[in-house]
């Protein structure tokens, strides 16, 4: 029988990360972010992060950006430690989307120079091939082309976000990190996000880590789920799963509270 | 069909964009030209016109202004206690008084904001530290006392007492720079760049520099305004330029003493300076509205 | 009627002219009742609570037919006189929770500072350090554990979340007449939700409040309203009870928003794409003349370029020329 050995997209062993603040004048306390956290992720598949604020997701999605960032364990990308990997070959990997548009686009300067940014410092393209990629990235994001000359603050917010997107997209991930204001977007905008996430998964087969808060939203995209809470991992494992039998206490909390008597019912 | 002349046309370059904005506050537009004609008459005029702010005529002394009925179409304002022509003096005083102002705040604005920027950017926290507090004694003295210091060992005249001036507007750079610079690179967009790959003197050059530029801005016009009004202190006390030189604060001083007997050389030197200083302050102000526009506040 | 206001217009000041933001709008809430002004973001709903309190200046333009509060007749004062008259009485939660904290106090003094001496109900003993104790028992209410540490914490070193339930605290703790709050539960999980909503039907049942809960999404709070008002670029496009809009939408746009409702209580296909308007809401320089939503409509037609009547239905109306389920409407009848 052939043993074969099947090395995943993203493994992470046993991450963990503390900071030390400064508590009083002269003593600084270790505050342990996160602690002992473990999951697999494979080619096109979606792993979903839950937990209530200061559970830390962001700073796992910091660290899975930038391996740069201190911490313990281990993040292997294909079986390497994505340390290893040098910095133009890890942002081809991995790229963080910010929903929160309005703080995470620098709005001096123009649109093109935005988007070509990534591509300048990190590819070896010319200016032309820069720029055939930004106007194709832009036509797939629904944006037209005569946007690149304009500055982020002149735009709406639906522009701003798929500004956002193409900014993530440009260089063709196969992990796209998702960070946790994607909920506070009103639902039309919301949907139309992970309508646009789902569609990449599909044709490029990204794998996505999305930080969402809404079961219901859960339950139509994730593959597997991962529950945190004050850094530590509660639970993880198939989404399906978790949701339709929750052995955890936290889980079960979760998923009661969500069907709570203010939710909307409709008949339909 | 589609239009390219008209298309092409309103990709504005950010040259016209920026002049569009400052366009639509007249006040800021005053500003502007006030401080082109004050610096077209203060530092070009002279080179065509023979301004002559030395030469004594002992008959014409104390010439009211031209417009007054004792006054002279030759001295313009009129003459000083020793027959010397006030507008000559006046001119080339506001010359030396300005040109000094400007010295020693772009000097003390280059080396306080590369401080900032340099103890901002680093990573290790001594050298953080150090680069941000090491001038920041000279906070806690007067600039005026700083100038009687420098005056005091170097001996009195104008170069010295603007040495004063720049050493004393040094850590108000330094201070402003390191804090708006250390904002910025709170923001999400920075940390997206940085983990894109770029490295701290690109960043440094491309991100941060361009974004603090309007604090960096209105610090300098308040730092000139200071500058010019310290100097003429310094120069009102008799520690500036000595006379004959003309100059802003010693006009001052020995239009004072004479102030009962003709009192337009008593106004005319503080009426120009502060014209000079709000002309400065309205363009500080208007590029910073500006630099600012397009740009969401943080609350 | 708490809230009676007729005929509200806001218009923008931009260089040249005048944008028209909001036209014909009416609000008329009763003592005791939840109203809800659903609608996407960027169609107006913050500018309609700036105007409704009065916190504009000359940017804005805002004329109405008619304002009464609380049996006032508030319609010919001026801007100023309306916020003086309002602001005892209203307490608004606004959407950025972090900039409605000061930058500078620390969350106790702030707190303290919102607790007006119409709040203090104990014992005349129990008078002396009372906003101390009152302090306390309001973050225990939202659901905040460790209140010592909290207190002496300045705004920058809180989590958003924290800082939401902080100023949800400090509205509530005001017991006002009427509570305007803007998007109040965004970004928070299902239990925090929970909390905040139940606080706020303990505080509609139990202290004799209004609420008027401002929100862009339909899904979390809305049994919790009795009536329920979509907002399009600035018009009411839907307006009723509750059971009415949600199980019987008549405006599409209305339908689009309960469709991007994640379902949970049935099985669905993983990966499924949610139903959406295709395009974007349309900027307030470019409304389409006639119906808003006529350019993104899937069901509109060349009668759609004037703007559609009134049609009333029986508790609230809408506007539209080719409404939906229209036979669910007659059956009910």
């Amino acid at each position: 029988m052939n043993q074969n050995k099947h090395i995943p997209l993203l493994q992470v062993k046993n991450l963990g990360l503390t900071i030390k603040n400064r508590k009083y004048l002269f003593f600084r306390k270790k505050v342990e972010i996160l602690k002992d956290i473990n999951f697999t992720l494979e080619k096109g598949q979606t792993l979903v992060l839950t937990g209530d604020a200061g559970s830390g997701k962001s700073s796992l999605l910091h660290i899975l950006n930038n391996p740069d960032i201190p911490h313990t364990g281990e993040v292997l990308v294909y079986g390497k430690p994505l340390k290893d990997y040098e910095r133009r070959d890890r942002v081809g990997f991995i790229r963080l989307l910010s929903s929160d548009y309005n703080n995470a686009i620098n709005p001096h300067k123009r649109v093109n120079f935005i988007l070509e940014q990534p591509l300048k410092i990190n590819t070896d393209y010319s200016t032309v091939q820069r720029d055939y990629r930004i106007d194709r990235i832009l036509e797939y994001v629904g944006l037209s082309s005569s946007i690149k000359y304009s500055h982020p603050g002149f735009l709406t917010s639906n522009q701003m976000l798929r500004l956002a997107f193409a900014r993530a997209l440009v260089m063709e991930p196969e992990i796209l990190l998702v960070d946790s204001n994607i909920e506070k977007l009103d639902a039309q905008l919301r949907s139309h996000c992970l309508n646009m996430l789902l569609d990449c998964q599909e044709e490029k087969e990204t794998a996505l880590v999305i930080c969402l808060n809404d079961i219901g939203l859960i339950k139509h995209i994730a593959d597997n789920i991962l529950v945190l809470s004050q850094g530590r991992q509660e639970d993880y494992g198939n989404a399906k799963f978790i949701i339709s039998k929750p052995e955890k206490e936290i889980t079960k909390r979760l998923i009661q509270d969500y069907n709570n008597e203010y939710r909307i019912r409709p008949e339909r | 069909m589609f239009d390219l002349n008209r298309e092409a046309r309103e990709i504005q370059s950010d040259k016209d964009i920026a002049w569009e904005i400052y366009k639509k506050s007249t006040t800021d537009m005053i500003g502007l030209y006030t401080l082109i004609l004050c610096i077209c008459v203060i530092f070009i005029l002279p080179i065509w016109v023979n301004f002559d702010p030395l030469t004594q005529n002992v008959a014409e002394r104390l010439l009211p202004p031209s417009w007054s009925d004792r006054g002279n179409l030759h001295h313009f304002l009129g003459t000083d206690e020793f027959g010397r022509d006030f507008l000559s003096r006046l001119l080339i005083g506001a010359q030396n008084t300005t040109k000094y102002a400007f010295l020693a705040c772009f000097s003390s604005l280059i080396i306080g904001t590369s401080l900032g920027l340099m103890s901002a950017m680093s990573r290790s926290r001594t050298r953080k530290g150090v680069l941000h507090h090491i001038f920041d004694i000279l906070f806690s003295i007067p600039s005026i006392l700083i100038a009687f210091i420098t005056i005091g060992i170097l001996g009195a005249s104008l170069p010295h007492a603007a040495l004063a001036i720049g050493v004393s507007l040094l850590p108000r750079f330094i201070h402003e720079s390191y804090c708006a610079a250390k904002k910025e690179l709170e923001k999400e967009y920075v940390r997206a760049e940085i983990s894109d790959g770029s490295s701290r003197l690109h960043l440094t050059f491309t991100t941060i520099l361009p974004n603090i530029l309007s604090t960096i801005i209105s610090n300098m016009s308040q730092g000139i305004s200071i500058a010019i009004i310290d100097i003429a202190a310094v120069g009102y006390l008799g520690f500036g330029a000595q006379p004959p030189t003309p100059e802003l604060g010693n006009m001052l001083a020995s239009g004072i003493d004479i102030i009962y007997v003709s009192t337009s050389k008593a106004i005319i030197p503080g009426v120009a300076m502060i014209v000079l200083i709000a002309s400065i302050q309205l363009v500080g102000h208007g590029i910073c509205r500006v630099l600012n526009t397009g740009v969401a506040d943080a609350a | 009627m708490l809230l009676d206001i007729r005929n509200l217009s806001i218009q923008l000041r931009s260089e040249t002219s005048y944008i028209q933001v909001c036209k014909n709008f009416d609000l008329m809430i009763n003592d005791g009742e939840i109203c809800s002004l659903v609608g996407s973001s960027g169609s107006g709903k913050s500018l309609i609570i700036n105007a409704i309190m009065g916190m504009y200046g000359h940017d804005m333009k805002v004329t109405m037919d008619y304002f009464k509060f609380r049996d006032m007749d508030l319609t010919n004062l001026s801007v100023a006189e309306r916020r003086k008259i309002l602001s005892s009485e209203v307490a608004i939660i606004f959407q950025e929770a972090r900039a409605s904290l000061d930058p500078e106090l620390p969350i106790g003094v702030q707190m303290r500072a919102s607790l007006g001496s119409h709040c203090f109900d104990d014992k005349w003993y129990r008078w002396p350090f009372w906003r101390f104790r009152a302090v306390n028992n309001i973050l225990h209410k939202v659901g905040i554990k460790n209140t010592k540490q909290i207190l002496r914490a300045l705004p920058y070193q809180l989590s958003e979340v924290l800082c939401q339930k902080i100023i949800i605290a400090m509205a509530l703790s005001r017991k006002p007449k009427l509570l305007i709050a803007d998007s109040p539960i965004s970004g928070m999980t299902s239990t925090s939700q929970v909390q905040i909503l139940k606080l706020f039907h303990s505080y509609v049942e139990n202290s004799k409040g209004t609420m008027l809960y401002v929100t862009n999404d339909l899904g979390p709070a809305s049994n919790l309203m009795d009536t329920i008002k979509m907002l399009y670029c600035g018009q009411i496009v839907e307006s009723g009870p509750k059971e009415q809009v949600i199980n019987c939408p008549h405006h599409p746009f209305t339908q689009s928003m309960i469709n991007a409702i994640p379902e949970f209580n049935r099985q669905v296909k993983l990966k499924m794409k949610l139903d959406v308007l295709k395009g974007d809401p349309p900027e307030f320089t470019q409304t389409p003349i006639g119906c808003p939503l006529g350019p993104r409509c899937p069901h509109a037609d060349r009668e759609c370029n004037t703007m559609p009547p009134i049609v009333k239905t029986k508790n609230g109306f809408f506007r539209c020329y080719y409404p939906l389920n229209m036979e669910k409407d007659n059956e009910s009848k």
